[in-house]
């Protein structure tokens, strides 16, 4: 008895002891994704920390001392293999020569381009551009309206520095250093008083001011840099010259003679209540259509002519009408009306042309709570919105996060705000959200892929992100490279060899290689069990073969039979099918030995399809069509794995099939049974009329013979 | 052998005519059915509450069998106690809402018989509840329209009942019905928000006991 309590009280021990030690699971934050219930589930990274790169960490190209300096990196694009990146320089103040004044001048917020190649090493820095004669033209045209008259060569350091865009100077002289120069200039003196001089030309030219928006194209083979230059009100096309290394303004996009919205240069820019263009981010399509948006601009996207004119604005975003604050509208007084905030719509924070000639844009989201908002958007020509969303969860990032009123403080609230997109050429597109500095990969039909980053302000997390881009390596896996605007950094990151097979076989079935993709989801489904996306997709395929009534290439190592039976090379003519048109056996013979498969001989009835490859030593054969047995079989095993990935609308697909099949199979037997049934009934209905009306005839005999 | 045959009979006879042709009846034709409801006592309290008890039954069988073309239900978040209080609650806070309105407008309704009614109003859609359960798993995506048609049926029946009930069961005419109707509804609100006003404030008084708990605790231990 005494035994028996001592066991139990050792047991309850020993468990006690298992459930405290026994660790509890701990999801990373950095890898999860949502499910058909839009709940966080852990899933593998598809994106992984490579490495960063503050501006002390960036060599020169050609191997000298000299460093880049940081300030605010405000937009980057990667085309080829370079990385172009511009520096806003918001903080910065430059010494610079003007020809108006002997000595070096203060000039601020002179944005710098830097351009980067793939092994994140600098090979040019640009503060200052020449224009030519198309720029200045324009220049002067548009500044008539201000009454500027200032000759280039005398311009201060006052009117470049000037924080109204009206006064400031559209354009001045730079000093180009040239070793053929004409003139020289001191440009430095030395602790120990040595004076050195250079040797170099006056050449028309700009600044940047506070620029904040890059786009590269390089179409046929000339290379344009389009830069926002926010300050300035203007957009400029700069033609770059790698082997010259020059940057030259080649044409330049102006405020819009829209005069409904912008200011026109042509009032008191104090008194004015028009908006005073502001270009914040720019893209180029391969027309050279320019699409810009413009800070506090809610008309849409402003797209440009080739003959930079402004055309028209493009995808406006929706307001959504809130039926309270209407109420409210009419029941308040001015002042109280003036306290609420306006319903305006929400305006666009990123804007990037896909290869598929789409605009990509991203926008705040719609409403206060985030939900049901468009915060990624596909735009076509004629300005709507093509963006497929057909995942379980839509392309608007977090779809579950702490309220922004909640009260746990230790929490990032609110919903993802994406600031920056980047599209590849399958259509696959990642946003970066600053709010919880997180990168969302999406397909071309709105499926979330991966979800990877995290904020923080460790080198590796994202603090305040401002925008994306991939970089493809020949021979290397994909990466994904995030300028960092609150680290100063460049971030990269690297495809996983889950992103990399999810990455493929997303492709593949855009490609229509539906049932090839069937391995590749099954390599992704082994790494990540939760990923729904796999078993739907191992669903389609398995539905695809099912419906092309093609069974799948089987390949065989024939290495060792051919060296066994001395055979040199497969061809066209030595290896053969033989169908023995008597017992319908299928045989395959190599160089007239036969080669011999099981399976083939089981089968003898079905026609057969082979092919060879004889780089790889190898031998496929399939059966052509599938039996309508198989067919079933494929149909269940389709609608287990659409069960598994829960979609109902390819699993009623895949059940129409199989119903469908059932029924053809047991029609003589349904219609049969019914027919029976109802043979069955009437024959019932009518013996009890006949025995009801016997029955009823007896007892009226005998009711009448007892009266 | 036949004692017994003859027991099960009469049983399954009781059961046929008390759970089936009774119900039907109010179905087809309520007036003379609900009269016969209130006057002849055919409306039974234990049958009410079978029916309830089998509403949040298939509710509760539904809600992880149902075919994926129409259920979003999560697996994990299944929870039998939450959907038998979530059907069987309803009527009865409806019952009472409508038993304190109908007894200040000379209603003629006990309030067992609106219990009664509450738990009959049921029979249509435990039905329909029933024959959508196996048409889920049988139908694709396409033809959902089905399973949405009996719904809607099997909801419009289950007013279609409640309205002739009260008409019957109070005596009253359509437009007071109706007035009751809406009255009814406001007098749940409001059994509701005193509801949630005592929840509210007990759970209050169990924070304030447990901050003083803590208090204690974290100062003299």
């Amino acid at each position: 008895m005494k035994k028996k309590v001592m066991k139990k009280l050792l047991f309850t021990f020993a468990f006690m002891v298992f459930a405290v030690v026994t660790p509890s699971v701990k999801v990373s934050a950095s890898s999860y994704n949502y499910d058909f219930f839009k709940n966080p589930v852990p899933s593998s990274e598809g994106l992984s920390y490579k490495a960063t790169y503050n501006d002390k960490a960036i060599l020169a190209a050609d191997g000298s001392d000299e460093k880049l300096t940081f300030d605010v990196l405000s937009d980057m694009e990667i085309v080829g293999e370079k990385i172009f990146v511009i520096d806003s320089r918001a903080n910065a103040t430059d010494k610079v020569h003007l020809q108006s004044s002997s000595s070096k001048v203060d000039i601020v917020r002179r944005s710098g381009i830097y351009i980067l190649n793939s092994d994140m090493k600098w090979e040019n820095q640009f503060y200052q551009f020449e224009i030519n004669d198309t720029v200045r033209q324009k220049l002067d045209e548009f500044y008539k309206r201000v009454d500027y008259t200032t000759a280039p060569e005398a311009v201060t350091a006052t009117q470049l520095n000037a924080t109204s865009v009206a006064a400031r100077a559209p354009y001045t002289t730079i000093w180009v250093p040239n070793e053929n120069g004409q003139e020289e200039l001191l440009v430095e003196t030395l602790e120990d008083k040595t004076e050195i001089y250079e040797k170099g030309d006056w050449k028309l030219g700009l600044f940047l001011y506070g620029a904040t928006g890059i786009s590269v194209t390089n179409y046929g083979g000339e290379t344009f840099i389009y830069v926002a230059d926010t300050g300035n009100a203007r957009v400029l096309k700069l033609a770059y010259d790698e082997a010259n290394n020059s940057l030259i303004a080649v044409d330049v996009y102006l405020t819009p003679d829209d005069e409904t919205v912008f200011f026109q240069f042509d009032e008191d820019i104090k008194l004015t209540t028009k908006k005073v263009f502001q270009p914040t981010k720019v893209t180029v399509d391969r027309y050279n259509r320019v699409y810009v948006i413009s800070d506090s601009v809610y008309e849409g996207i402003l797209e440009y002519n080739t003959d930079s004119s402004f055309n028209r604005f493009l995808g406006k975003n929706l307001v959504t009408a809130n039926p309270l604050k209407a109420f409210w509208g009419k029941i308040f007084s001015e002042t109280q009306l003036n306290l609420i905030e306006d319903d305006l719509p929400p305006s666009f924070t990123n804007i990037q042309m896909a290869p598929n000639g789409f605009i990509y844009a991203t926008a705040l989201s719609a409403s206060s709570t985030g939900a049901q908002s468009q915060k990624i958007k596909a735009i076509n020509t004629s300005g709507a919105d093509i963006l497929r969303r057909n995942g379980y969860v839509t392309p608007d990032g977090d779809v579950k996060y702490l309220n922004e009123n909640s009260k746990n403080r230790d929490m990032i609230t609110g919903a993802s705000t994406f600031v920056a997109i980047a599209v590849n050429e399958d259509g696959i597109y990642s946003a970066v959200d600053t709010v919880r500095g997180r990168i969302f990969t999406y397909d071309s039909e709105g499926n979330l892929l991966y979800i990877s980053g995290e904020k923080g302000s460790l080198s590796n997390s994202i603090n305040t992100p401002s925008a994306i881009a991939y970089l493809s390596k020949p021979g290397q896996p994909e990466y994904v490279v995030v300028l960092d605007k609150g680290s100063k950094t460049l971030m990269l990151y690297e495809t996983t060899e889950f992103g990399r097979l999810v990455n493929s076989a997303t492709q593949m079935y855009a490609d229509n290689y539906i049932i090839e993709s069937e391995d590749i989801w099954r390599e992704v489904v082994k790494m990540n069990s939760n990923y729904e996306l796999g078993y739907v997709g191992i669903g389609k395929s398995i539905l695809r073969l099912a419906m092309n009534a093609e069974l799948r290439w089987n390949t065989l190592d024939v290495t060792k039979f051919m060296a066994d039976n001395n055979i040199s090379e497969l061809t066209k003519d030595n290896v053969k099918l033989l169908v023995n048109e008597e017992t319908k056996e299928n045989t395959i013979e190599i160089n007239g030995v036969k080669f011999e498969i099981d399976e083939l001989k089981e089968n003898k009835d079905r026609a057969v399809e082979i092919s060879f490859d004889n780089e790889e030593k190898t031998i496929s054969w399939r059966y052509a069509v599938a039996t309508e047995e198989e067919k079933m079989d494929f149909y269940k095993e389709a609608m287990s794995y659409f069960k598994l990935g829960r979609n109902a609308t390819y699993y009623s697909k895949a059940y129409q099939f199989y119903r469908d099949g059932i029924l053809k199979e047991n029609f003589a037997l349904i219609m049969g049974g019914g027919v029976v049934i109802v043979i069955a009934y009437i024959a019932y209905m009518v013996t009890k009329k006949v025995y009801t009306k016997k029955l009823n005839k007896l007892n009226n005999k005998e009711e009448e013979s007892d009266v | 052998m036949s004692k017994f045959w003859l027991k099960t009979k009469s049983i399954l006879k009781v059961i046929l005519e008390d759970y089936i042709k009774f119900p039907l009846r109010l179905l087809t034709s309520p007036i003379q059915g609900f009269t016969e409801f209130k006057d002849e006592k055919k409306g039974k309290l234990s049958v009410a509450v079978v029916f309830l008890l089998l509403a949040s039954l298939l509710a509760i069988i539904r809600f992880n069998n149902d075919g994926i073309i129409i259920n979003t239900n999560n697996p994990e978040k299944f929870n039998s106690v939450t959907i038998l209080i979530y059907t069987i609650f309803p009527p009865i806070i409806l019952a009472v809402a409508n038993w304190t309105i109908t007894t200040l407008m000379n209603g003629k309704g006990k309030m067992k018989e609106i219990m009664t009614l509450a738990g009959y109003c049921y029979f249509p859609t435990i039905i329909i509840s029933f024959v959508n359960l196996i048409l889920s798993n049988v139908l694709i995506e396409s033809e959902v329209q089905f399973i949405t048609l009996l719904n809607i049926l099997g909801y419009v029946l289950m007013g279609y009942m409640i309205f002739m009930g009260m008409i019957v069961i109070h005596e009253y005419g359509v437009f007071q019905t109706i007035a009751t109707v809406l009255l009814t509804i406001l007098a749940t609100l409001v059994i509701l928000f005193i509801a949630l006003l005592i929840f509210d404030l007990s759970q209050q008084i169990y924070g304030f006991f447990y901050s003083l708990y803590d208090e204690i605790v974290t100062r003299f231990f």
